[in-house]
């Protein structure tokens, strides 16, 4: 059963130059753990806001669960969409329980105060992101990988059934990148939880995730598990470097930049 | 837990601090009213002087006073999450420019008349100010466009505009006509009827409810446009609904007063700097300190200055400063956010 099903999808920003998403099917099973990998400018972030409703595609349609995303309202949808957006700031101090707590306003009444149950999902969400210690502190005062896990835990405070995240280990040190993937991890494993990652992290997304897309210019060049579409080959022809393969303790493949002058291709359009 | 308990402390404090300065204030001015003699009889007696001029003058322009910055600040709340810009207040969208340019063409025109108790300027300024929304919300239909940046740039751009017919109607307009408009656009409190009060109360009131329905998704918007909509904000409705409501608040109040500067923009302040970003406390909280600020300026302004009296929007100007600026040194932290 497909949770996420996109079906010959196309987008234009409408300044109609530059970036264009070509006519893409995809599909996401249920309880997938998927990973967009890619230059920048292949179409992930765009791909991630159709998915979550918004950008308003062209052409073609996303469904999710069988049902067309426009078809849900505002409300329902973040019932079971969470995303998470990359370089997130406020104009106005928020604190970290502020923040978390947004992620059940689609389930709050307009005159209700947060009742028992919702206080819980919220400090369980700070809890499954290891935020737990700095639920009281203002978002201003916290680290970048702090900052992410809380924009996390607001996600997870909506209980999703998917989870969409748009580079979480961007501005990351290594260790909160790798702190940061282990959760996502987790979350799959023990919560039953669909998830979508647009990364970079190309050893890091083959070591955690599942299943891999590989988008080039607006288009799908190679998905399925990580050891099919992490090549040299492949990765040679969309981010236009010339790699080396490292096997790693086992099935998990590295890949390092052959030498310093590694940038093969140029991209045309860039 | 602890945060909600200290909200509703600062509720509290505002709403008793508001009811004070809204008796008070009427016994003060350059006539003595002792609040002894007012109430030394109920309903007070027909030779009761304090009584009078409590009652049918200074109540009724205190209530004015409590009314405008009331609607003021909330507008300037609201303003200031749905354009996520702290520099945002109720004239932003170009209210004031809407608004001076049909009070100015009025008095150019020589318009006294009354039309239902309003002077022909007041409804003038009011169809100016509808005017201005009606092409803010024009452009940004036309750009097919309601994002902040959109109704930040179409509101400066229609401000402006206005204001040069503005400087071209002063320009020719002959002294008695430039001095009435300089003393329109400073703003002004006026001695004024209590059903004029009660009609501005019911729209103010009405609006006000309107905004603090929707305090939950001025939360989220103020965080972001699109971070709201993924949490289930229907982001163009709440954007339009909650601009629309808090700039006919504004335009209402602005016709009877004039663009009083500042109230819109430092109340909004003093209480995210006080209470934080929770505009289910932010709005009540701003609509009472907006409207004890207002009555308290235009006392001053009334009252001591000799026989003259002193625009109330030179006077919001020159209050308000200080305390912004008092709050942001002691609250530091507000700017490094």
């Amino acid at each position: 059963m497909f949770l996420f099903e996109i079906q010959n999808l196309s987008f234009r920003y409408p300044s109609h130059c530059g970036f264009e998403l070509h006519p893409t099917t995809l599909s996401v099973e249920k309880g997938g753990l998927v990973g967009l990998l890619g230059p920048n400018g292949a179409g992930k972030s765009t791909l991630l806001k159709l998915m979550v409703g918004l950008a308003r595609p062209q052409q073609g349609r996303v469904l999710l669960e069988g049902r067309p995303l426009q078809d849900l309202p505002v409300r329902e949808r973040a019932r079971k969409i969470a995303y998470v957006p990359q370089g997130l700031h406020f104009t106005f101090p928020l604190t970290v329980m502020e923040i978390v707590g947004m992620g059940r306003h689609p389930y709050v009444g307009r005159f209700q105060p947060f009742t028992a149950e919702d206080r819980a999902v919220c400090e369980r969400a700070l809890s499954l992101c290891d935020a737990l210690d700095f639920k009281g502190r203002s978002y201003g005062e916290l680290s970048g990988g702090e900052r992410q896990r809380v924009l996390l835990a607001s996600a997870l405070a909506q209980t999703p059934r998917v989870l969409l995240l748009d580079e979480p280990t961007l501005s990351l040190d290594l260790s909160h990148q790798i702190l940061l993937f282990e959760i996502v991890r987790k979350l799959h494993r023990e919560e039953g939880l669909t998830v979508v990652v647009a990364t970079h992290e190309l050893n890091l997304a083959g070591r955690f995730l599942d299943r891999l897309v590989l988008m080039k210019e607006g288009r799908v060049f190679a998905q399925g598990a990580p050891q099919k579409v992490l090549t040299p080959g492949n990765i040679g022809a969309v981010l236009g470097v010339a790699v080396d393969k490292l096997s790693h303790k086992g099935d998990f493949p590295y890949f390092v930049p052959k030498n310093k002058n590694a940038v093969i291709l140029r991209n045309d359009n860039g | 837990m602890n945060r909600t308990a200290s909200k509703t402390f600062v509720l509290l404090f505002t709403a008793v601090f508001f009811v004070l300065v809204l008796f008070g204030c009427p016994l003060v001015g350059p006539t003595q009213v002792s609040w002894a003699r007012v109430f030394q009889a109920w309903p007070p007696l027909p030779g009761n002087q304090d009584a009078q001029i409590f009652f049918s003058i200074r109540l009724p322009r205190n209530l004015l006073a409590a009314l405008a910055g009331a609607a003021m600040a909330c507008a300037g709340i609201v303003f200031q999450a749905v354009l996520r810009n702290p520099l945002a207040c109720p004239f932003t969208l170009g209210v004031a420019g809407g608004s001076s340019f049909g009070a100015v063409v009025a008095i150019l025109l020589g318009f006294t008349t009354l039309v239902h108790g309003f002077s022909l300027v007041t409804l003038f300024s009011f169809l100016g100010a509808l005017f201005s929304l009606f092409l803010v919300y024009s452009l940004a239909s036309m750009l097919r466009s309601f994002s902040a940046l959109t109704l930040l740039l179409a509101g400066v751009a229609i401000n402006y505009f206005f204001n040069a017919l503005v400087l071209l109607a002063y320009y020719i307009a002959d002294f008695t006509q430039a001095y009435a408009m300089i003393h329109w656009m400073i703003g002004s409190l006026d001695v004024v009827e209590l059903g004029t009060v009660v009609k501005l109360a019911l729209g103010v009131g009405a609006g006000f409810l309107a905004l603090w329905a929707l305090a939950r998704e001025l939360n989220l918007l103020s965080a972001g446009e699109e971070l709201a909509k993924v949490k289930g904000v229907p982001t163009s409705r709440v954007i339009v609904g909650s601009i629309v409501v808090a700039s006919l608040m504004t335009s209402a109040v602005v016709a009877l007063t004039g663009p009083i500067a500042f109230v819109g923009l430092i109340i909004p302040h003093i209480y995210r700097l006080w209470i934080g970003n929770d505009h289910r406390f932010l709005l009540p909280c701003s609509a009472l300190g907006g409207g004890a600020f207002l009555m308290l300026c235009d006392t001053v302004a009334r009252s001591f200055f000799g026989s003259t009296e002193v625009p109330v929007g030179v006077l919001t100007a020159l209050l308000g400063v200080p305390v912004l600026l008092w709050l942001l040194f002691h609250r530091r932290n507000y700017l490094a956010a």
